[in-house]
């Protein structure tokens, strides 16, 4: 629950600043915040089992991203 | 598999809180405390899973693991409500 | 609505790039007098802004390939683009805050009137004022 109320921060971050990162980082956590849940709710699994791991690794990756991109838009003003 | 995905996760976290830690510092800006503690929360928190999976068979983190993780999530909560203005 | 007037690449480039609108019309200003130099007092008086702001934009400015410098004492200032993608970038500035003056300006309020930009400023790897 801490994770979906983080990502929807980040939503509104991105709401006002139009910045995508946060927007990335806001799926990121809500996707976090899904892991938890069917992990809460579902007794029987744990974090090792395909379904989480691989959610985790989606916003993992999504966060990875947008440091990259956030990353690239600075070099396009002086590469180019 | 399992080990190589949660090791990426623990150095995206560590890549995240060693940048945002290095702004708190050249800035006075809290959220970046928060955040930055929270990832260092995470980074230990996917430490700990492949830790407790792979490593330890004898002792079950699992308490430990939630533990961690919630009070990353919710540093970092206290972070967006009072100090993100 | 508003936002959706500005092309995503340039709304872009301005959350990136521009801090606030008094650096956009400085840099606008310079640019439409090409030949011209500028030190930071011509300029924040023209701007009428003071002249430690306006220091601090044109050094930022140079920094980031927009401008180029003449001089020590004072330091003037000049338009000169790094790249020729930089170039036509501006131009395509220049267009947009002409057309859609309100939309511009209200993407660069936003992004100061709240410090979380600098949240996602923390994850450059090379710090934005070089």
């Amino acid at each position: 629950m801490a994770a979906f109320t983080i990502g929807l921060f980040f939503l509104r971050f991105w709401k006002k600043t139009h910045d995508r990162f946060f927007l990335y980082f806001a799926i990121a956590f809500t996707l976090e915040g899904i892991v938890r849940t069917l992990l809460g709710l579902d007794v029987g699994s744990n974090e090792s089992e395909p379904l989480f791991y691989l959610v985790r690794l989606v916003s993992f990756v999504l966060i990875l991203i947008a440091i990259i991109d956030k990353n690239r838009e600075t070099r396009r003003t002086s590469v180019k | 598999m399992v080990i190589l995905i949660y090791t990426l996760c623990a150095l995206t976290a560590l890549l995240c809180a060693a940048m945002l830690l290095r702004a708190y510092r050249r800035s006075s800006y809290q959220l970046l405390l928060w955040g930055g503690l929270c990832f260092v929360g995470l980074t230990l928190h996917s430490c700990l899973v492949i830790v407790d999976k792979f490593i330890i068979y004898y002792i079950d983190f699992s308490t430990w693991r939630l533990v961690i993780a919630l009070l990353s999530m919710m540093v970092f909560l206290y972070g967006l409500i009072w100090d993100a203005e | 609505m508003p936002d959706d007037l500005i092309p995503e690449a340039i709304k872009q480039f301005l959350i990136e790039n521009i801090d606030s609108i008094a650096e956009l019309e400085g840099l606008l200003l310079l640019r439409s007098n090409p030949n011209e130099l500028w030190s930071s007092n011509a300029l924040a008086q023209r701007l009428y802004a003071t002249q430690e702001q306006i220091e601090n934009v044109l050094a930022r400015l140079d920094t980031l390939g927009f401008l180029a410098t003449r001089g020590d004492n004072p330091t003037t200032y000049f338009y000169k683009p790094r790249s020729t993608g930089l170039a036509q970038v501006m131009d395509q500035i220049a267009e947009v805050y002409a057309k859609y003056l309100i939309a511009v300006t209200n993407l660069i309020h936003a992004k100061s009137e709240t410090r979380i930009q600098e949240f996602a400023d923390a994850f450059r790897l090379r710090k934005k004022d070089g």
